[in-house]
């Protein structure tokens, strides 16, 4: 099976197990309404002035959330009646604020920091916390005027500058952006963030050099940080610069840079329960750090032994790092657990299909099937599955559902047509590869398939070098290769260009890796074959020694 | 076609015809009608306690004139139960009326050729044989087989439908006969001819895949069970239906549209993005990157939108985006677009440079902070205050619960106020204040919004769908203090409205101010297809260029002012 294959199919399973939405903490994270009666509170130092925390509804929380949480405001109304000093009081209200706002309570979140800033203005990490909740919810001039204040007693910070910043930018007061971000700039002139900040701005202001410069610059100290790419393909063709503009759009991609907080990061190290670290290990696996997912995943297992999704999850990323016998282990414990989930059963068949124990793999997938009759997929694994057990014609039968199923599945596709030409079916499957052009008619593989069987099919009645040369062509031209090149030349040779077909054989030649001795021979004697006969159509007998399909 | 009632009133005063409404609060830019004048209809989403993902998406609703009798029609879609086994005994909300079913309301402005004076709807559903039962989410409107009469395509968590109508009040389900059969999670749809032979084609967009059989248990980042986002399903493929004629489409989604990657698809605008003179599709993706499909002359389809710089906001982050409008709002001869987006980004303003090139300006602009705390759908250009310039109407209500409100037991912890930005002469948008556009601040999930000259009286109303609430009617109460221009623009044979003919104001050859006609845009909503702009200044020296969709030009002196006026494709072959 194409690795490839795996990746896709090991991110499918995982994007359908993981069910904790990604944009959930994004939608939450940004809620601030104010009841009215909030609004408007002066603060003031002293204690009677206090805002009241509204009372959480615990009830939906997972519990070991809901405990943290509860010993947490329990700990702070022991510390009211004891009538503690202020300094104490606020960093009791500080800190149930910061876990408020690690799980997105917000409304929470805010009356704490702004009673602990009440108690003792001086502790301004209560101040900073309340400042970044403002500017994450869509109120950038509270925000800048809590950062001010900061400003005023700690001016020299880079991150307070580069907040400042981003807190201007929001505000679209964009020349005092620019100031911010170069004030922390000169702090800190190394920092891929403020450097990627100072080059998102200028291509706002439509100065391209000068994003350029900054956006280089970020880039090559954190090469990893590819959603620059964009910015910087913005500002080139700001430029007119097409090129370099297409290039870097092609080496865009989702990841970004933000400025090393380690406040922030501070209230991710809160999250407790099930649920966080699956969310937690489910970034990490979609960011392909796996170790760290699994990490994840563990920890899940820990808060609660029988979940399931933590089982298969866990399961799943212990596959990418090869650790099958434990893939096994959990992916079996998650069955134990939920006897008819479907995805288990998928991903036992996809695990015995590649540990080579076909029947058991057939077994589980057509679990699958039959209670699912629309997974495409399952039925691919399943065709898959059968032919590596050599049930060839049942295999048959579910590629063909698969395309009925979903007819933009190239693999299924191909699973037929290989199975029709080892079948010596050569005319079956040019019908086949005819139907998937239909549905894929961009599909270089389907596309080479058919100009390979046209052009050197063993079955000559359904050659015909003037169909099987413009395909050739077409592939070769989005996707040069010396496989490629030799089918032109198959394809020449069968429209009767036999010296067209020797050039490009010796290109297809020339350009193979020298270590490939036996090719190398097929192949000259095949150049030997166009040079020196004529007509010079691709030899039967070879044809049927060479595998003309996929 | 002899039958066909042509509007009187594109040819009178629409001042003579404007429903008497009083404007008691002279400060307020809309009023709600919606109970006032016989629009009663309440959306039922079927929520059972199990956070289905649909249930919170839709729905839209269609401005149209279904009878040909010269004022816009209502049409709403409606929700239904969702999970197997449940019965309306299930549902957390009730319904409000049974059957629960789409609705058609006609309007009741103009009756028997003539004017009533007097805006009222009534509720003509079960007259016209339409009986959609299933869960509605968008609907794109247009006179698919050129008989004069326009006819209704809806997408739903489900079987599409095309219903043709009959011309005579009724309309029949033509989905199976016209092979335009789409049975996945549909949302918005458009009707566009893009190659050119006189037919509209149809292209409808897709949402993810999610099944009531399948559905994950998602949770916020507080561990309280949630809706889902589109990352937790796969996205679908949209479809592209190319008009045979005859009644029958082909889908050619595959064969005209280049590599095509699926997207989460909610929100789909038609218009020549690049002015080739050939229209474009804009497809708006729930976090996956948004698609600019510039035709290639009617032959095939290439999505150019990352280079034109309309796939994903400045930072290059793909952002959830579910509503869509085009307008010109700073007046330099081309389309801009708008996007809206979920709370915690901002919606994003696309301005167009030339050349289809397009440049994030939602910052510079102003749009940025205003729009973070919000989930925003609808959405559309409209000049509220008749000063020349396109404001902005967003139409917001969460997808996940709102803290706050799930802490006060709220029963739908989403709802939001809806905004209306006010555009400063193209330098930048300002938030008008709750006090002049007080039906805004009532606090609703709202989804689809249609824009239309509801009352004829020159100025644009909107009519909103709330999810798991009433529909709304707000009709524009701000006072004319300049003439407005209303254009219908029609087919010389047919005479159906012309979806993507482009009109330019001109002044000595030069391009002053675009629109175009369309009921596309905004969210699972079709508007009205007049085009509607104010007066200019020095008419004398202005005139319109119109590019028609079939790619011919032709100029035309201002038509008189205040009133509609129907411009007929002088030489068009349908």
């Amino acid at each position: 099976m194409n690795p490839m294959s795996h990746v896709t199919k090991l991110y499918r399973t995982i994007s359908i197990l993981f069910v904790l939405s990604t944009f959930v903490g994004v939608i939450n994270a940004a809620e601030t309404s104010l009841s009215p009666a909030v609004e408007g509170v002066e603060i003031v130092e002293h204690a009677n002035a206090l805002l009241d925390l509204p009372e959480q509804d615990l009830s939906t929380l997972e519990p070991a959330v809901a405990e943290q949480l509860e010993k947490s405001r329990d700990l702070l109304d022991d510390l009211i009646s004891k009538h503690q000093n202020n300094r104490d009081l606020a960093d009791a209200y500080g800190e149930l604020g910061k876990l408020y706002h690690a799980y997105e309570l917000n409304l929470g979140a805010e009356i704490c920091y702004r009673n602990a800033r009440s108690l003792d203005l001086n502790q301004f990490q209560w101040t900073y916390y309340l400042a970044h909740l403002y500017l994450n919810s869509g109120r950038p001039l509270e925000a800048l005027e809590l950062y001010q204040q900061i400003e005023a007693v700690h001016p020299q910070p880079a991150l307070l500058r580069t907040r400042i910043g981003e807190t201007y930018h929001a505000l679209n007061r964009l020349a005092e952006a620019r100031q911010s971000y170069l004030q922390a700039f000169y702090l800190r002139p190394e920092s891929p963030a403020i450097l990627a900040r100072l080059g998102e701005l200028a291509v706002e202001e439509k100065q391209y050099r000068t994003a350029i410069s900054f956006l280089a610059a970020a880039l090559t100290s954190q090469p990893d940080a590819n959603r620059l790419h964009y910015p910087l393909a913005m500002a080139y063709r700001g430029l007119h610069n097409t090129e370099q503009a297409i290039d870097h759009l092609r080496q865009r991609g989702s990841v970004g840079i933000q400025p090393y907080d380690p406040w922030i990061e501070d209230l991710d190290n809160l999250l407790q329960g099930e649920r966080s670290y699956l969310l937690r290990g489910k970034l990490a696996y979609s960011a392909a750090r796996y170790e760290e997912s699994i990490e994840a995943f563990r920890t899940a297992l820990s808060f609660n032994k029988d979940s399931a999704r933590a089982h298969i999850n866990l399961g799943t990323a212990l596959m990418q790092t090869g650790n099958t016998e434990e893939a096994f282990e959990h992916q079996l414990k998650a069955l134990a657990l939920e006897p008819d989930n479907l995805t288990i059963h998928y991903n036992l068949g996809f695990l015995y299909m590649n540990s080579g124990k076909y029947q058991d793999a057939i077994s589980h997938l057509e679990r699958v099937t039959t209670s699912n009759t629309e997974d495409a997929s399952a039925y691919l694994l399943l065709a898959q599955a059968l032919e590596k057990n050599l049930s060839i014609e049942e295999a048959m039968e579910v590629y063909r559902k698969t395309v009925l199923l979903d007819p933009t599945i190239e693999n299924a596709w191909l699973g037929g047509v290989r199975l029709l030409l080892q079948n010596g079916e050569y005319g079956k499957a040019l019908g086949v590869l005819n139907q998937a052009r239909k549905n894929l008619p961009n599909n270089g593989l389907i596309v080479h398939a058919m100009a390979k069987l046209l052009a050197a099919s063993p079955d000559k009645s359904i050659r015909d070098g003037q169909r099987a040369l413009p395909l050739a062509l077409t592939v070769f031209k989005a996707s040069p290769s010396t496989g490629h090149a030799r089918t032109v030349a198959m394809a020449y040779a069968e429209s009767g260009e036999c010296s067209e077909a020797a050039k490009w054989q010796q290109r297809s030649i020339d350009a193979l890796n020298k270590s490939n001795e036996v090719m190398k021979t097929k192949m000259q004697a095949e150049l030997k074959h166009y040079k020196t006969s004529n007509p010079c159509n691709f030899p039967t007998d070879a044809a049927s020694n060479d595998n003309p399909g996929p | 076609m002899s039958s066909r009632r042509h509007g009187l009133f594109f040819c009178l005063c629409c001042w003579l015809l404007c429903p008497v409404l009083s404007t008691a609060d002279n400060e307020a830019v809309f009023k709600d009608v919606a109970e006032e004048v016989g629009l009663i209809f309440v959306h039922f989403n079927g929520m059972s306690g199990q956070h289905y993902f649909p249930e919170m998406t839709g729905a839209g609703a269609a401005l149209f004139d279904f009878d040909n009798d010269g004022d816009l029609d209502i049409y709403l879609l409606q929700g239904s139960m969702l999970g197997p086994g449940k019965t309306i005994e299930d549902a957390l909300f009730p319904p409000a009326a049974t059957p629960i079913v789409d609705r058609l309301f006609r309007n009741e402005l103009i009756s028997n050729g003539k004017s009533t004076g007097k805006l009222s709807f009534r509720d003509v559903t079960k007259q016209s044989g339409l009986l959609m039962t299933g869960y509605g989410m968008g609907v794109t409107t247009g006179d698919y087989n050129n008989d004069g009469w326009t006819d209704l395509y809806v997408t739903q968590y489900g079987s599409n439908h095309l219903l043709r109508n009959n011309g005579n009040g009724t309309f029949s389900d033509v989905t199976e006969s016209s092979h335009t059969m789409d049975e996945q999670w549909g949302t918005s749809a458009a009707f566009l001819d893009y190659d050119r032979d006189g037919w509209l084609d149809l292209y409808v967009s897709n949402y993810v895949d999610f099944s009531v059989l399948k559905n994950n248990t998602c949770y916020a980042k507080s561990s309280r069970q949630d809706y889902c986002g589109p990352a937790s399903f796969i996205a679908l493929h949209d479809r592209l239906f190319h008009n045979l004629g005859g009644g029958e489409f082909e889908e050619v989604s595959d064969q005209l549209m280049m590599n095509y990657q699926a997207g989460a698809g909610l929100g789909v605008i038609t218009a020549d993005f690049n002015q080739d003179g050939w229209i474009d599709i804009y497809v708006a993706n729930d976090g996956q990157a948004n698609q600019m499909w510039i035709n290639q002359k009617g032959k095939k389809f290439v999505n150019n939108a990352l280079y034109a710089g309309t796939a994903v906001n400045i930072q290059g982050r793909a952002e959830a985006s579910m509503g869509v409008d085009v307008g010109d709002f700073d007046r330099d001869g081309d389309p801009d677009l708008f996007i809206t987006h979920l709370m915690g980004e901002t919606n994003t303003l696309y301005s167009n440079e030339g050349r289809g090139l397009f440049e994030d300006r939602t910052l510079f602009y102003g749009l940025g902070s205003s729009s973070f705390p919000y989930t925003t759908f609808g959405t559309g250009w409209l000049d509220y205050d008749n000063d020349g310039w396109l404001d902005l109407l967003v139409l917001n209500g969460a997808v996940t619960e709102l803290e706050p409100l799930a802490n006060k037991k709220d029963p739908y912890p989403l709802h939001q106020p809806n905004q209306l930005f006010h555009n400063e002469a193209g330098k930048g948008f300002s938030e008008a204040n709750y006090a002049t556009s007080s039906p805004l601040k009532d606090s609703y999930v709202s989804r689809g919004a249609a824009f239309g000259d509801i009352d004829n009286d020159g100025d644009l109303d909107v009519l909103i769908l709330n999810n798991n609430g009433p529909a709304q009617l707000l009709l524009n109460l701000v006072s004319k203090t300049r003439d407005w221009i209303g254009l219908r623009l029609t087919a010389t044979k047919s005479r159906r409205d012309l979806p993507g003919t482009e009109i330019f104001l001109t002044q000595a050859g030069k391009k002053q101010q675009w629109f175009r006609t369309g009921t596309d845009g905004s969210y699972c909503s079709a508007n009205d297809p007049r085009v509607l702009f104010t007066y200019p200044d020095h008419p004398q020296e202005k005139s319109l260029q119109i590019r028609w969709p079939d790619g011919s030009q032709e100029t035309r002196p201002l038509p008189p002012a205040s009133q509609y006026t129907e411009i007929r494709q002088t030489d068009g072959n349908y």
